[in-house]
């Protein structure tokens, strides 16, 4: 499970050191972190590469404005944050890609990755598949409670809703889930 | 696990869930190098720095803007005639049946962060008739439309894309409100008119949307849940909800009425989690009363620490607030006037309407509900999961209408065998409830996911051309399309 670390800042480096520059301050946040941001984001998305791609341009977004970056601490919530919103970027445009283009929207839907079928277990493709077919806020909300193990009031922060809507998007993710299992449909 | 199908336990699923997400997260062992080089050069008229530039500043230029429009009422903002001309469509034309023209949120082509356009097309032919272009720098967010088929409201945020800088929720951004009015085959099919309602401010979310049948009021359903703008904010307080309702001519606040924070109810919840929703909140009986959707959780199913059960659907229900209420009033004293189970061990029998009888409000003229329900008519532990035998039915689901004191009425009925992603969602129905236009999702096998769209008359279902806003696999964001 992926989660914030306390106790030393984003860098890695004791609270209170000198700042490096930019280059090499996000690059050592990279390496000690890249693994766990893609994790997080091909939950959200399923695809590897997509997941490489924001994680990447979140880093880059962090590389732009380290110098207005007043605590370094919050460089790392800053990234997960950037994550989560470029997954809701490209989930948005595959939503609008879909329209135009179906194959590929079925594709995404229908087949998981070679990895994927090689190391995860039938049931739990068929809930991977059933967590994909899930509306964004449902499958986020899901993310951040089961996989990243947020509180509600974690993912109300992470996802920038209430409290109330992190409750009612889950509980109707369950039950979608539930619903799309026992019919069949993933 | 999975195998047999039946009474999957809510806590069983959620950590099997949380389970094949972390075997799914441990395929990842490394990282690509990091490239401190952008990926894409950004587009530099949709450069999102710009929109949070401009909206730093927005909370006073818009009171000023709030001050100026008031003291003008309706300013034109643009006319933009750029669709082709059509004939006006006669009576006979819609079949007598169904509204001549539709609005849509469809994405300007050209780039896939491009902001969204609003296309106006016919209803029964898919003709286009007008294309209406956000102002500059906003992108369209939702659109609503009166019982004339000519009046629509529409609002825009800023800003065609998100961003790490920007909000994570796009729903709080600021929201500006715009008179769409359609002139079919006039040299101006379409204007676009600003406004005087106050724009949304930056932080208060837009969950619903409704447009009085006559078009003179605008209700519009906030949250304002005192979150953090910033990752690493404050602890977001369960959110106040709050209904108001403006005059479309002047701007002026007519009703307003509030939820406070509840621990396990919750209203105005938009089953795709989609913002500017035009289907979680209705004008009923004539646009005497507003109807919205509730949920009820289970208490006592939060925060107890890592993986907890998710909370339970207690109930949902529909409730309706009048019009005549005065200012003030809470909108959980509101009347009940449907209710529907929560989750249940198993299917019903018989058609039942409840996942989403409330986020997809669509009623007739006297205050029937027209929903989808869902029904087992063979128990699934009959048909191997995923083994999906062809012509092997064995879940219902179609179109209701529930009335206030009569049994719930079938109006389409369909079976669908075992892998279906099958749905019927009503989007708009007639007042006498005769007719209704819908989204249909009938898979009866894996590869045979496209949606279709048509009219529901007489128990018969014919296709339409879909609206380009629905024609998605997948999600169906109902609400981007307004008759």
């Amino acid at each position: 499970m992926d989660t914030l670390e306390t106790g030393t800042n984003a860098r890695g480096c004791p609270p209170g050191a000198p700042a490096d520059d930019a280059a090499s301050s996000v690059t050592a946040l990279y390496e000690r972190h890249a693994v766990s941001m893609i994790r997080i984001a091909l939950v959200m998305l399923g695809d590897r590469i997509a997941a490489e791609d924001v994680v990447q341009d979140a880093f880059f977004g962090l590389y732009r404005r380290w110098a207005r970056l007043k605590d370094p601490d919050n460089a790392l919530p800053y990234v997960r944050s950037a994550v989560l919103n470029g997954c809701r970027d490209v989930l948005r445009q595959r939503t609008r890609r879909e329209g135009r283009d179906r194959a590929a929207a079925t594709d995404w839907q229908a087949h998981p990755s070679a990895e994927a079928t090689a190391l995860i277990s039938e049931d739990r493709q068929r809930i991977l598949a059933g967590i994909r077919l899930l509306p964004d806020r449902q499958r986020e909300a899901l993310v951040c409670r089961f996989y990243l193990g947020l509180s509600e009031d974690e993912t109300a922060r992470a996802m920038d809703i209430s409290k109330g809507t992190v409750k009612s998007a889950t509980s109707r993710a369950i039950t979608a889930l539930r619903r799309m299992l026992e019919e069949g449909k993933c | 696990m999975l195998g047999d199908n039946t009474g999957l336990d809510d806590t069983v699923l959620a950590d099997e869930t949380a389970a094949a997400m972390r075997e799914l997260a441990d395929t990842v062992t490394g990282a690509p190098p990091l490239r401190l080089t952008p990926r894409f050069a950004p587009a530099p008229s949709r450069h999102w720095s710009r929109h949070r530039l401009w909206s730093r500043w927005l909370a006073p230029l818009a009171a000023a803007a709030a001050v100026i429009t008031l003291a003008i009422t309706l300013v034109t903002l643009r006319i933009i005639p750029n669709g082709p001309v059509v004939p006006p469509t006669t009576p006979a034309a819609t079949s007598g049946t169904v509204p001549a023209y539709y609005a849509e949120l469809v994405q300007e082509p050209g780039g896939e962060n491009n902001p969204d356009q609003i296309q106006v097309r016919e209803t029964l032919t898919g003709h286009l008739v007008a294309t209406v272009n956000p102002p500059s720098g906003a992108t369209f967010a939702g659109v609503a439309g009166a019982a004339d088929n000519r009046t629509f409201v529409v609002d825009t945020q800023p800003g065609a894309i998100q961003s790490p800088n920007g909000p994570a929720d796009q729903s709080v951004l600021p929201r500006v409100w715009y008179l769409l009015r359609l002139s079919p085959g006039s040299a101006r099919p379409a204007t676009l008119t600003r406004l005087a309602i106050p724009p949304s401010p930056l932080g208060t979310g837009v969950d619903g949307i409704a447009l009085s049948p006559d078009g003179a009021r605008l209700a519009i359903a906030f949250q304002t849940p005192g979150r953090g703008m910033t990752p690493g904010g404050n602890p977001a307080p369960n959110g106040t909800v709050t209904l108001r309702v403006y005059s479309v001519r002047t701007g002026a606040l007519l009703r307003s009425w509030s939820a406070p924070p509840r621990p396990d109810e919750y209203v105005f919840t938009p089953a795709d989690g989609q913002s500017d929703s035009n289907l979680s909140l209705a004008w009923i009986n004539g646009g005497t009363t507003l109807a919205f959707g509730e949920l009820t959780l289970k208490p006592g199913l939060s925060d107890d620490g890592a993986l907890p059960p998710p909370p339970d659907l207690k109930s949902e229900a529909i409730l309706e607030q009048p019009y005549d209420a005065p200012s003030g009033a809470t909108l959980l004293a509101a009347r009940v006037a449907f209710t529907f189970p929560g989750q249940t061990a198993g299917k019903p029998a018989s058609l039942q309407c409840g996942e989403a009888a409330t986020s997809d409000l669509v009623f007739a003229a006297d205050g029937q509900l027209i929903c989808e329900g869902t029904g087992l008519s063979r128990q699934p532990g009959q048909v191997g999961s995923g083994s999906c035998a062809p012509g092997t039915p064995w879940y219902l689901f179609g179109l209701l209408e529930y009335a206030a004191s009569a049994p719930a009425r079938v109006l389409r009925q369909y079976t669908s065998n075992c892998a279906g992603q099958s749905a019927v969602l009503p989007m708009w129905t007639s007042p006498s409830g005769s007719t209704q236009l819908v989204l249909l999702s009938r898979q009866d096998s894996v590869t045979d996911r496209q949606p279709t769209f048509g009219v529901v008359r007489n128990g018969e279902f014919t296709a339409l051309p879909i609206p380009a806003a629905l024609d998605t696999a997948g999600s169906f964001p109902l609400s981007y399309v307004a008759w």
